[in-house]
């Protein structure tokens, strides 16, 4: 991790990934488990609830990802079997965050989206495309801080667009 | 010692905006120069008294400098030297920078003394369509020395031959209101709309905003324009949700508002910096747009009119307002408008002598002729120019005055004002055709894209007034629609510059549209033909006269695209910009149409040139496309793998070792191992993808041929998947973990196609199906362990605690275990070799230690590591389907698998798979083939042709679709497609080849070359 360009990179290792879906007739059991478990209510289209031990992201309608600390996000599918379809993706995604105020500049050059604060805020989710590569982006605070996920086959590509853009070298969790 | 040519004679003592503490050397066509910051390439020569710049594309007629901007068709330099250097540059776009490095092009030895000028002297057998009608006999000459000759002459500049050291970029930036061209419409139009709020973009090719404001000695709010168009960019620069992007062409309109540009970052720059891109594309996603482009002037078209010193008048303003250069001395005046008088004023303000004035009008306004006969210039109502003389500069104009009399007049600039053509390609490239408005004699924007506004000159508003209130109003205008509302915008008080005295101005204007200020400059030039001026240039560039125009008419090439292609009148780099409007007015004149039923050639972008590596950013040489790796990539590397690409993988192909001559070698090696010992191959690539949910089985039975609703839990079957149309579109193996839990498995190739399918399958067709899926390609590292040792090898390599009896875990079997203590796995009894084998799939942050792991536990068996050849090799020799078979042409009937196509469920294909074509006796169907001689080689693509047939098509029978070496068997054995397929079992066939020039002799055998029972598979 550096942070000499007004920008810092770091890679989110050791994340455990589950990919929820709603069962027919289930969503309102699926959004109590939810509330009953982690605190959380099932995100709106675009957006994405939690903090870094456990998000959740919405990728499709009826269908979410849970991303963050490995034991929460077991504990999390342990608690949601009966009620969710759930598919284990832990490991299948390289997961970058981008902080600093150079964030927007450098993301501007790998995604096509609009990320000016009026456009795209804290707790935004996106599915796009960066580097050929279909990515999601989620927003995590003002400083601007991005988390930019891709498939982990593609990890080396990816980082090398980051870098290209401007980004430094993405380094593992400190 | 410096010679005249390096004191920049030509330079005015005062004024301009550049910076006479700030000289800067640079050199053309080998000679040294000066010229100031400040100063294009074309303002440097100038002042240096360098008129002759280039030669022309045909002809190659000596050029000089016509214009002052991007527009410019004559003066087209090679830029720099070494891997820079670039070709077909306008000096008028180049930024002098110290060190400047500058060559003509297009002429030997020569400028001054170009050997194919003698092109000129032929110039009545180079006209427009010459090549169609020569260079035809005899037809051996073609290829021997027609193409070479026409290649050497042809073609303007050369590339630089050297890989590009610089680096690109591309970019994607939002806002609700793009303004196009920082002229007054344009900055008038970024002030409304930002000051109101709305994120703006302003983009303008210039490397300072102004655009004619740059040119002209206007006033705007009692300052002179250039201070003006500084303080708006100081405003606007002050404004947070506003950008200003300088030396940024926008090149092109796309669809839903998205517009190209391109910036030129370190162009101006000797070099790029450290970090700096060279130049960068800008996707630009806009709300609203307000084109604010100006207008391009015409030239006047006569004989002479491509000599050097012949000029546009807005380009003689502005080398001598902006840059402080006298293009020359002694002018000459023609023009058919009121626009072209203010050049008289700037010429006598800076000292120039006007020897006439030629004004197409007979009636010329008596305030204008006061003017010329205070400038002491001799004034030619209703005249014309007949010619320009002198060969390598003017020296004299003729002139033919109202009665027909005729006067040759010394100078050494003639200036042209022919009026101005809105630079309106933007609001046509969707497709919206511009319309020809008579009273301003110009084209105007017609159906704009969406969300376009249009200001100023580029609509024919071509006062200073009118471009900054209309540009005012369509900035706010813009914003309102963006939701950002304000006062109405009050424009500022604009005075075009001396033209004539102020007084009662007579004419007010071509809309009739008056008001206490109306400007002056709202009387537009009419487009005046030219009157027997053959020679006349009407495309400078690619050398089209007035006489090629009639020539096409003559042959029948009359509309205007037919015009285009035959002439090549506006396909050359400033695409037609100064020529456009006049070929079509002489077609139009010649068809004895107007200009409204000839109308124009479809414009595209990129307006301006635009190189391929902005295009390209960072998409170059191993970047050009993302590469995906397998968790064990860098264990292979290491083994000494070689790799190959397998679409966006990387596959280890075979594993060298020490005294390997060639591939072959290897990969029997591995096979070998395979078949006698045990062998490991990272078949991670291969699609995954897992199913949950109560509707599975449903699913997969209608998206397969056979049934995976009765599937057992605990087992794996293998499946095949139909397009739509009835072929084959994939195969693999669906595996049931749980009673609503599936894994499949696809090749390689169709992971992205098949998920697709699927995926439009559950939420097109079937969207009530209970069910939930997605890739897992990326999750699980997985492994084939094949060979007769595989099972002692996997029990020692799992964690103690899985049975892996016959009994417990028979072929075709799958479940989970553990692995590298504690890591949960997945193991699938499935074989690809025909071998007792096993796949592993492990949380793919575990793909190295496993398969470290697996070849730890093998050694002492002697396993070795096997690659995409030695598994090609393997599956061939037990005839199973691949990437040869199912090629998108082949149906499961002739593959041998009708019998796995259910009769008592429906499934994708099932009805189009029954057409009778594809149910003919005789169609292909897969055999297997071996050779008579078995030490002959066989070659995939070959074609089956009965014995004692000729190798035609006539008698074709069907094709070789995968061969192998087999080091089992010691010969060659094939796969392939034989018409009447099983039932000629046994029959004597011959492989042709005829690009290599091969055929062999084969016996028809069947698919399966080794272990037909399957034995070997069920131990």
């Amino acid at each position: 991790m550096s942070d000499t360009t007004g920008v810092s990179a770091r890679l989110r290792d050791g994340l455990g990934m589950v990919s929820i879906a709603t069962p027919r007739g289930g969503a309102a059991a699926l959004a109590q488990a939810l509330r009953d478990h982690a605190g959380l209510t099932p995100p709106a289209p675009g957006c994405w609830v939690g903090d870094d031990t456990l998000a959740l992201l919405w990728t499709a309608p009826g269908q979410f990802l849970a991303v963050g600390d490995a034991a929460a996000t077991q504990r999390l599918a342990d608690t949601l079997s009966a009620r969710a379809l759930l598919i284990d993706l832990t490991g299948a995604r390289v997961v970058v965050r981008l902080s600093g105020p150079s964030a927007r500049d450098i993301l501007a050059r790998v995604v096509p989206l609009d990320l000016h604060p009026r456009a795209m805020r804290p707790g935004h989710v996106a599915s796009t495309v960066a580097a050929h590569l279909g990515v999601q982006v989620w927003q995590i605070d003002d400083a601007p801080s991005y988390d930019l996920a891709g498939p982990v086959s593609y990890a080396g590509s990816l980082r090398r667009a980051l870098v290209l853009a401007g980004a430094p070298e993405p380094g593992p969790d400190s | 010692m410096s010679t005249p040519a390096t004191r920049q004679q030509h330079r005015l003592p005062t004024g301009g905006l550049v910076d006479r503490t700030a000289p800067l050397p640079f050199r053309f066509d080998g000679r040294d120069l000066t010229g100031l910051h400040g100063d294009t390439l074309a303002s440097a020569l100038l002042a240096n008294g360098v008129r002759l710049v280039g030669r022309s594309y045909k002809y190659h007629r000596p050029r000089g400098i016509l214009t002052a901007g991007s527009e410019e068709p004559n003066a087209l330099v090679e830029l720099r030297d070494g891997p820079r250097r670039e070709p077909d540059t306008p000096a008028t776009m180049i930024e002098l920078f110290a060190g400047l490095t500058a060559t003509s092009q297009h002429r030997f030895p020569s400028l001054r003394f170009d050997l194919l000028a003698v092109n000129d002297f032929f110039a009545p057998l180079l006209k427009a369509g010459f090549y169609y009608k020569t260079f035809m006999w005899p037809a051996s000459f073609w290829e021997r020395f027609y193409e070479p000759m026409i290649r050497r002459a042809a073609g303007l500049g050369r590339a630089a031959g050297l890989p590009d050291p610089d680096r690109y970029e591309r970019a994607t930036l939002f806002c609700d209101v793009l303004a196009i061209g920082a002229g007054p419409a344009g900055l008038a139009a970024a002030l409304a709309a930002g000051r109101r709020g709305a994120r703006v973009v302003l983009c303008d090719e210039d490397s300072c905003p102004g655009g004619r404001l740059l040119a002209e000695r206007a006033t705007v709010d009692g300052q002179p324009g250039t201070a003006w168009a500084a303080a708006a960019e100081a405003e606007l620069a002050s404004l947070p949700e506003v950008r200003v992007l300088r030396r940024t062409t926008v090149f092109g309109t796309y669809d839903h508002g998205t517009y190209g540009a391109l910036e030129r970052v370190a162009d101006h720059l000797p070099q790029p910096g450290p970090h700096q891109p060279r130049q960068r594309t800008w996707h630009i996603i806009a709300r609203r747009a307000v084109l604010a482009a100006g207008a391009t002037e015409r030239p006047l078209v006569f004989a002479g009119n491509d000599r050097p010193g012949v000029m546009l008048a807005g380009a003689v303003r502005a080398y001598l307002n902006r840059f402080a250069v006298a293009p020359g001395r002694t002018v000459v005046l023609a023009t058919s408008g009121d626009d072209g008088w203010r050049t008289l004023a700037d010429c006598r303000h800076h000292g120039l002598r006007v020897a006439a004035i030629v004004d197409r009008r007979a009636d010329v306004p008596p305030a204008l002729q006061t003017l010329a006969s205070q400038a002491g210039a001799r004034l030619f109502a209703g005249g014309r120019v007949a010619s320009a003389r002198g060969a390598h500069g003017v020296r004299a104009v003729e002139v033919i005055d109202a009665s027909g009399g005729t006067h040759r007049i010394d100078a050494d600039l003639l200036a042209m004002a022919g009026g101005w053509n809105p630079a309106l390609a933007l609001s046509t490239h969707l497709g919206g055709k511009p319309v020809w408005d008579a009273a301003s004699s110009a084209f105007v924007p017609g159906e704009l894209p969406q969300g376009m506004l249009v200001a100023g000159a580029a609509r024919a508003r071509f006062g200073l007034a009118a471009a900054l209130a209309d540009g005012a109003q369509a900035g706010a205008d813009a914003a309102a629609s963006c939701g950002f509302d304000g006062p109405v915008p009050v424009p500022p008080r604009a005075d075009p510059g001396p033209r004539a005295d102020p007084g009662p101005h007579a004419d007010p204007g071509p809309h009739g549209d008056p008001g206490p200020h109306a400007d002056p400059d709202e009387a537009p030039a009419a487009l005046w033909l030219p009157h027997d001026a053959g020679k006349g240039f009407v495309d400078f560039q690619h050398d089209v006269t007035v006489d090629d125009v009639a020539l096409a008419h003559r042959e029948g090439f009359r509309s205007v695209e037919h015009l285009k292609r035959y002439t090549t009148l506006g396909m050359a780099t400033e695409q037609g910009r100064t020529a456009n409007v006049t070929g079509l007015a002489l077609m139009a004149a010649l068809t004895g149409q107007s200009i409204e039923q000839t109308g124009t050639t479809r414009l595209r972008p990129p307006y301006t040139p635009v190189s391929i590596g902005a295009l390209a950013g960072h998409d170059r040489g191993r970047d050009f496309r993302p590469t995906r790796l397998t968790p064990a990539h860098g264990w292979a590397a290491a083994q000494g793998a070689v790799f190959t690409e397998a679409g966006a993988w990387l596959r280890a192909s075979h594993f060298t070792q020490a005294g390997d001559t060639d591939w072959q070698q290897a990969a029997s090696r591995e096979a070998l191992a395979v078949r006698n010992a045990v062998g490991v191959c990272d078949v991670s690539t291969l699609g995954k993808i897992e199913m949950v949910g109560a509707d599975c089985g449903a699913l997969l039975d209608r998206l397969y041929i056979n049934t995976f609703s009765t599937l057992p839990v605990g087992r794996v079957r293998y499946g095949v998947m139909l397009r739509e149309d009835g072929l084959v579109f994939d195969d693999g193996t669906v595996a049931r973990l749980a009673p609503d839990r599936f894994v499949i498995t696809t090749t390689t190739a169709n992971a992205g196609p098949v998920l697709a399918h699927m995926e439009f399958c559950h939420q097109v067709l079937w969207p009530a199906l209970d069910v939930h899926f997605v890739s897992v390609t990326d999750r699980w590292a997985q492994f084939s362990l094949a060979g007769p040792r595989a099972r002692e090898v996997l029990a020692a390599a799992l964690d103690p605690g899985c049975d892996l009896s016959n009994e417990a875990f028979p072929y075709m079997a799958a479940g989970t275990a553990s692995m590298l203590g504690g890591a949960g796995a997945r193991l699938f009894r499935i074989s690809f070799s025909g071998e007792l084998a096993y796949e592993i799939a492990v949380p793919a942050p575990h793909g190295e230690a496993a398969i470290r792991a697996l070849l730890h536990a093998g050694e002492k068996f002697g396993i070795l590591p096997y690659g995409t050849e030695a598994l090609s090799c393997l599956r061939i020799e037990k005839g199973h389907p691949a990437g040869g078979e199912l090629n998108g042409q082949t149906t499961a009937r002739d593959l041998g698998l009708e019998r796995l196509m259910s009769k008592r469920k429906d499934f994708v294909g099932r009805a189009l798979a029954r057409r009778p074509a594809l149910l003919a006796p005789d169609r292909p169907a897969l055999v297997g083939l071996r050779p008579v001689d078995r030490t002959r080689r066989l070659r995939a693509g070959a074609h089956f042709i009965p014995p004692g047939a000729a190798a035609t098509i006539a008698n074709d029978q069907g094709w070789m679709s995968s061969v192998a070496l087999s080091p089992t068997l010691g010969h060659w054995v094939g796969l392939g497609f034989l018409a009447g397929g099983m039932a000629r079992l046994g029959e004597a066939i011959r492989a042709c080849d005829p690009l290599r020039g091969e055929t062999v002799e084969l016996t028809v055998v069947a698919p399966c070359h080794i272990d037909p029972e399957g034995a070997r598979l069920r131990v």
